[in-house]
């Protein structure tokens, strides 16, 4: 019952999309199904980056410091939705996590903690091949976000820096969003 | 240059076999691109990536006197990988040749195909392709953040452009 719950809300997932039923239920015997409450902290900003979670049901809010001059506040800065994956950045990148994720509704989760992952990253079979592939779209759409966004600030010749600002805290958005475009 | 042997130099492929990287040069692309030659341009459409065997390449965003240079990628390092499978997709980044270069060309057609051979070469691919990409968003996201951290003078509105090339360069 787990495990089907896992493989639909992977199936969820735009970069899990068109993956075999039979491909998409051996990855998800390498994750665990979370349930989340809203207001429930999932992760926390520098904290080591431990686990990767895929969006099964549900939404969650990303929250970035902002402000400056030593006065640095925890804002919301976008949610991610179902399908969408977090944690990625930091497990793969051996960083602390640079974002802290909260549960903005119910719903649920598929969690792969460190030692799963590192497993199914290097796994040889095609489920394997399946996981790292969502991954690289997943990165891919956010690196492409970014890109897009940085190129409209630099190329912004408005002189205007509350419209230099917002630009740039979109490019951080798009950081965030690993939904296929 | 004898590309099989440079190829089993590049810790990216440690862990590939002779036999597998010599299937590699038989079915893929390799070429030589001079310095200061364009290799991708932003809004070109291509979903191939680049492993660069030999040389180096700017990744940059701007154009004219605007410019934000994101990184240097080297022998062993890969270029174009966000828009690997990703179909009908364009180029965000600029990337030029800084010397003289060496590089193959890879795309999910041939990572498919190496994959349906029983190559271990395609997870080796994929697994730099996401390690590169993490890497990359994990320095934006920093680049950004140390922009915004700090006030922007309206006096000078495009300093913050040169305050964020400061931060790629770290």
């Amino acid at each position: 019952m787990i495990a089907t719950d896992a493989v639909r809300g992977l199936a969820r997932s735009p970069h899990f999309r068109g993956i075999p039923t039979d491909v998409l239920h051996a990855i998800s015997m390498h994750g665990e199904v979370q349930a989340m409450q809203p207001g429930e902290i999932l992760g926390t900003r520098l904290q080591p980056s431990e686990a990767v979670w895929v969006i099964a049901d549900g939404r969650v809010e990303v929250r970035r410091q902002q402000g400056f001059k030593g006065r640095r506040f925890e804002v919301p800065v976008t949610i991610l939705r179902t399908g969408m994956i977090f944690g990625h950045v930091g497990l793969l990148s051996e960083q602390p996590r640079m974002a802290t994720w909260i549960a903005a509704s119910q719903g649920s989760l598929i969690h792969f903690d460190r030692k799963s992952f590192e497993r199914l990253v290097a796994d040889r079979t095609v489920a394997g091949s399946a996981f790292r592939r969502a991954l690289i779209l997943a990165l891919g759409s956010q690196l492409h976000a970014v890109n897009l966004r940085l190129q409209e600030f630099i190329v912004d010749d408005s002189g205007e820096v509350e419209k230099r600002r917002e630009l740039l805290r979109q490019a951080l958005e798009g950081a965030d969003d690993t939904g296929q475009d | 240059m004898d590309v099989l042997e440079r190829l089993l130099t590049l810790p990216v492929l440690a862990g590939v076999s002779r036999p597998d990287l010599v299937r590699l040069l038989e079915t893929a692309e390799v070429r030589t691109v001079a310095d200061e030659a364009l290799l991708m341009d932003i809004g070109d459409l291509g979903e191939d990536i680049v492993l660069v065997i030999d040389g180096g390449f700017a990744v940059e965003l701007g154009s004219g006197t605007s410019t934000l240079p994101l990184a240097f990628v080297g022998a062993g390092e890969i270029l174009g990988e966000t828009a690997l499978f990703r179909r009908s997709s364009s180029r965000s980044a600029r990337v030029r040749a800084v010397q003289d270069s060496v590089i193959i060309r890879l795309d999910s057609t041939l990572l498919d195909q190496l994959s349906r051979e029983g190559s271990g070469l395609p997870r080796f691919i994929e697994e730099a392709v996401m390690r590169t990409m993490a890497r990359r968003v994990h320095d934006s996201i920093l680049a950004i953040d140390g922009v915004l951290s700090s006030a922007i003078d309206p006096a000078e509105p495009k300093g913050a452009l040169r305050r964020l090339r400061e931060m790629f360069r770290r």
